[in-house]
């Protein structure tokens, strides 16, 4: 439904009602009061009207957002078509607890990685006191045969290389496994907007009901039944709507985060702990 | 400090009590004990000889603020340090923990150096 329609049945709707108030203060004047009290009455129904119309129209774009969300048009009934594709939020919800489940058994598998990265890390850090008790034999050797110095010299700054080389790469390997907290942040994130997409959803499906039930009445009138493109157009825009809520994330309220440690132990040195 | 002391961690996302207890490990500390959220976390410190908790905010059934507020109000607990370890990083909640007997708080994503050096000032004040 368009702007200028929406306009126009207003326009409609308010110039019936000042057309029946006009005809009810001429029956008051002529004193005929039973006919009067039947004005009242259709003043009454088309009050009624008016409001099961606006119902259905609000109906009508929240189906066909919900259609336009799995770009599937070809259903017709409107209860059971909007709860089949409500159905396919349900399975959004399914798809974002796939990737929690998905990112956390990764994150696991890069941990064990680590995990054994370390151990052989260890050992080598066995094997090179193995190594430096050897050196300390070669360094008593070289005190008896002098043209051992060299290679002595050697092999120590070999030693102190590779041993210097293990400690940085412990760090490293400590910084993948830190790296995987990721998966903690995002998981929670996710888990927020699988409460939100759920609250969604039972509500569209309580909106349904009760707009179905409007509509039994025969509230949408004809042309509101079938769908115009230009309307679908507008309608499969909205779902995105959802996804634009993302980048917001970097711009939260400053004043109201602590963005960073320093922040937290300054909050907390100023209540004196 | 005692690098044999018995250390809580609890955490509903598995992946972070396994980063928290390997980052513990390479600072010396052993004696490590898991749990997934607050209400499984009690009875493990109902059992006795935890010496100190690390714990996460945002959890399901009992959160790492309730926790620390019934290990407060237990006698037998209340002397438990505890060293909170969340996302939740707004102002109020930082002073909501505070107020509520907190040890210490960092803010995740953390670093192994700022992990240390909470637990090691922790240790330091109660021994001072």
């Amino acid at each position: 439904m368009s702007d200028i329609d929406a306009i126009q049945d207003q326009r409609r709707f308010e110039l019936e009602l000042q057309t029946r108030a006009e005809e009810l203060v001429e029956l008051l004047k002529q004193g005929d009061i039973p006919q009067a009290m039947q004005s009242v009455q259709q003043l009454n129904e088309l009050r009624h009207q008016a409001l099961y119309h606006e119902v259905g129209k609000l109906t009508r774009a929240v189906h066909d957002a919900i259609v336009g969300f799995t770009d599937d048009v070809s259903s017709t009934e409107l209860l059971q078509d909007s709860k089949h594709h409500i159905a396919s939020i349900s399975d959004a919800s399914d798809r974002l607890s796939y990737v929690i489940e998905l990112t956390e058994s990764n994150a696991h598998k890069t941990i064990d990685q680590v995990d054994e990265s370390l151990r052989l890390v260890e050992r080598l850090q066995q094997g090179f006191l193995h190594r430096k008790q050897l050196l300390e034999k070669l360094s008593v050797l070289k005190s008896e045969k002098p043209e051992l110095a060299d290679l002595h010299q050697q092999l120590c700054d070999y030693a102190e290389d590779h041993s210097g080389a293990l400690v940085d790469l412990k760090e490293r390997l400590t910084s993948i496994m830190l790296a995987q907290e990721y998966q903690d942040i995002t998981g929670q994130l996710i888990k927020r907007v699988i409460q939100l997409v759920t609250d969604i959803e039972d509500e569209l499906v309580g909106l349904m009901e009760v707009a179905s039930r409007v509509n039994s009445l025969g509230a949408l009138s004809p042309d509101l039944q079938s769908d115009s493109p230009q309307e679908n157009e507008k309608e499969k825009q909205k779902p995105s709507g959802i996804e634009a809520e993302g980048p917001q994330m970097a711009g939260r309220n400053k004043t109201e985060v602590a963005s960073c440690q320093d922040d937290v132990d300054d909050l907390l040195s100023s209540l004196g702990f | 400090m005692n690098k044999d002391m018995k250390i809580l961690v609890v955490d509903d996302f598995s992946t972070m009590r396994r980063i928290i207890k390997n980052l513990l490990r390479d600072l010396g500390f052993t004696n490590i004990v898991e749990a997934d959220d607050g209400a499984t976390a009690l009875p493990i410190l109902k059992s006795g000889g935890v010496d100190f908790l690390v714990t996460d905010w945002n959890m399901p059934k009992m959160t790492g603020l309730d926790l620390l507020k019934h290990v407060r109000a237990d006698p037998e607990l209340r002397q438990i340090p505890i060293l909170m370890v969340t996302a939740e990083a707004k102002r109020e909640q930082i002073i909501a923990a505070a107020q509520a007997g907190v040890n210490g708080y960092i803010i995740k994503p953390f670093t192994a150096g700022v992990l240390k050096e909470k637990i090691d000032k922790i240790f330091e004040r109660l021994q001072g």
